[in-house]
């Protein structure tokens, strides 16, 4: 443990190295809020409550909605794919490889501290600059510490997944094709972007089975007060049995990508 | 037992084949062409603790495949490779513990921030005693002279510095064995005398074995007493530096240049065909076995008024060429 928190507040501080990006990441998240609100407060135009699959749901609380699955994002979101990537192509993953570490913990922990930079520094001026400007709606302490669960949970799915799309570099030598496959399906089906609620019923019923919708609109909906408590805990244990089923993938492609590795160079 | 051994290691790969031209490159990708290249080819042998064995040959000929099959992060197509009774790419964070590898042309440290960072890391890494790591960075650093930079982001050092910082990570929790791949590469004298240096002394003081490759001869004649040659995969000699450079080195360049240009006729007749002059400065290829380096410079120095004298001695890739029986008298103009 200790060396998974040392590794953690290395990273953080090497993420402390380049401050203009810092900057720059701050106003394109912001640039994002402003965008999808806005877009949200056209479409509701005069009404303040719009009908949906989970009954009615208003302008603040789609505010809400947006906003914090921006912070979501944030809070998820890592470079894993293409750092894993780069790695491969440049062959530089020997030099984790010949290190008594267990590769894919060393990189979360490592992600980790990129994460925390990441929520001083970009979630929580937005999310004071949310509750400023639309008076974001706050959940009872009971369903914060819900969501805080599925949110933690959230974390390891994406990384367990983006982790096992990283590693298919040890395939194809190109990653982005990948990554950028899996972020759409992953912005089309987790309700990153459009809540899950406005889409069609069989849709939904598509989405239901895959984990993606576990990462964003599960603990979001649990914020936002969407779901009753049964949901909370259906949710809850289907995040836990994609957590196994995800490991055990991470693990037999590992084992196979073992096997393929071929250090570039030299 | 010995320490180390490796028996029958091949590795294979299999790469594409490239045809050339706008056709070609189609053809490519509608029907990719492969070829079987065996980079690592039946090689054995085996190292005995506290040896410090030079592995040398062309790029290309094996080395690093074979270094990447010995730490583990490469599965050979077939033959054995223990470590002290391991198998490395089977047990790759038991053997890890036990190494300490050292790529010249990449570094392990932590790119943005200083290097006692990822010293301390290193301590959690390997789980290194406290006082053990406290004694071994006060002694690498006085070796090496690290202290003047360890608060310095690894971006902002030079290559000089980044290579001791280098060499101190991989050795600060007392591997047994030690992989430099050209850890003297690109650098300039003294920080290459510094670094055989602390590569003797640990040797010396710890019985680490050492394994390297090199292209430096001079890493060769000042660290290691054995020597393997690889080249196109295959293991073609293993043993002593000295009788490898005795016995196919070959010669040495003479190179004289003369106040007044000397008679062709003249060092015919003192080297037969075995110089070049072009004007002022003459080129004699001094075989050992009949001839001595010494023995003409003096007639030189008899025969004429000498401005300058240099003496090059055959590069080891010449060597190895040589070993190869692929020599060509292609050198001579040098």
């Amino acid at each position: 443990m200790r060396l998974y928190r040392a590794v953690l507040l290395r990273s953080f501080q090497s993420n402390t190295a380049y401050r203009a990006e810092t900057v720059m990441k701050f106003f394109f998240s912001l640039l994002q809020i402003l965008i999808q609100t806005s877009i949200w407060i056209a479409l509701y135009g005069r009404d303040n409550v719009h009908s949906s699959s989970v009954g009615d749901v208003s302008l603040r609380e789609m505010l809400t909605y947006t906003i914090l699955g921006i912070c979501v994002q944030i809070v998820v979101g890592n470079d894993i794919i293409w750092r894993l990537g780069s790695k491969i192509q440049s062959g530089e993953i020997a030099s984790d490889l010949i290190k008594p570490i267990p590769f894919a913990r060393f990189m979360f922990a490592e992600s980790g501290g990129q994460t925390l930079f990441r929520i001083v520094f970009e979630m929580v001026p937005i999310v004071a600059f949310g509750f400023f400007a639309y008076g974001l709606l706050f959940p009872s302490a009971a369903d914060l510490g819900l969501f805080l669960l599925c949110l933690l949970n959230g974390i390891a799915l994406y990384y367990l997944m983006s982790f096992i799309v990283g590693l298919f570099a040890f395939w194809y030598m190109v990653y982005w094709h990948s990554g950028s496959l899996f972020h759409v399906v992953m912005s089309l089906f987790s309700g990153s972007m459009l809540p899950l609620w406005f889409f069609p019923e069989s849709f939904i019923r598509v989405a239901q089975f895959l984990p993606f919708q576990l990462v964003f609109y599960g603990p979001i909906s649990v914020f936002v007060g969407k779901t009753t408590f049964l949901e909370t805990l259906r949710l809850v244990g289907m995040q836990f049995v994609w957590i196994a089923i995800l490991s055990f993938g991470l693990k037999w492609v590992w084992s196979k990508a073992w096997r393929k590795l071929v250090i570039q160079g030299g | 037992m010995s320490y180390i051994s490796v028996e029958g290691l091949t590795k294979r790969f299999k790469r594409q084949v490239r045809r050339t031209g706008s056709m070609g490159a189609f053809k490519d990708f509608v029907a990719p062409r492969y070829e079987q290249k065996d980079a690592v080819n039946e090689v054995s042998f085996s190292i005995d603790k506290g040896e410090i064995v030079g592995y040398i040959g062309p790029n290309g000929a094996g080395k690093s495949t074979t270094i990447k099959m010995m730490v583990g992060i490469l599965v050979p197509t077939s033959g054995t490779v223990t470590i002290g009774g391991l198998v490395p790419f089977e047990n790759r964070l038991e053997n890890s513990r036990r190494i300490g590898v050292v790529f010249g042309q990449r570094t392990q440290l932590w790119w943005d921030i200083p290097v006692i960072e990822t010293y301390k890391l290193m301590q959690y890494i390997y789980k290194i005693p406290k006082v053990r790591f406290e004694h071994n960075i006060r002694q690498f650093a006085d070796i090496l002279g690290i202290d003047e930079f360890v608060n310095t982001p690894v971006r902002q050092l030079s290559l000089g510095q980044r290579m001791r910082a280098d060499l101190c990570a991989a050795l600060l929790h007392d591997p047994e064995i030690i992989y430099l791949d050209e850890p003297t590469i690109g650098l300039d004298v003294d920080v290459k005398e510094r670094v055989r240096g602390f590569i003797k002394e640990v040797n010396r003081s710890r019985e680490t074995t050492v394994i390297l490759t090199t292209h430096d001869t001079s890493d060769l004649d000042k660290l290691c007493s054995r020597v393997m040659v690889i080249d196109q995969g295959t293991l073609m000699y293993d043993g002593d530096l000295d009788y490898l450079k005795k016995n196919y080195s070959g010669h040495d360049i003479l190179t004289v240049e003369t106040e007044n240009e000397l008679p062709d006729g003249l060092l015919a007749g003192r080297f037969g065909d075995a110089f070049t002059r072009e004007g002022r400065k003459c080129h004699v290829r001094v075989s050992p076995e009949t001839d001595s380096s010494a023995e003409c410079i003096a007639w030189f120095l008899g025969s004429a008024t000498v401005k300058d004298i240099q003496i090059r001695q055959t590069e080891i890739d010449e060597v190895i060429r040589n070993l190869y029986g692929s020599f060509k008298e292609t050198e001579r103009g040098s």
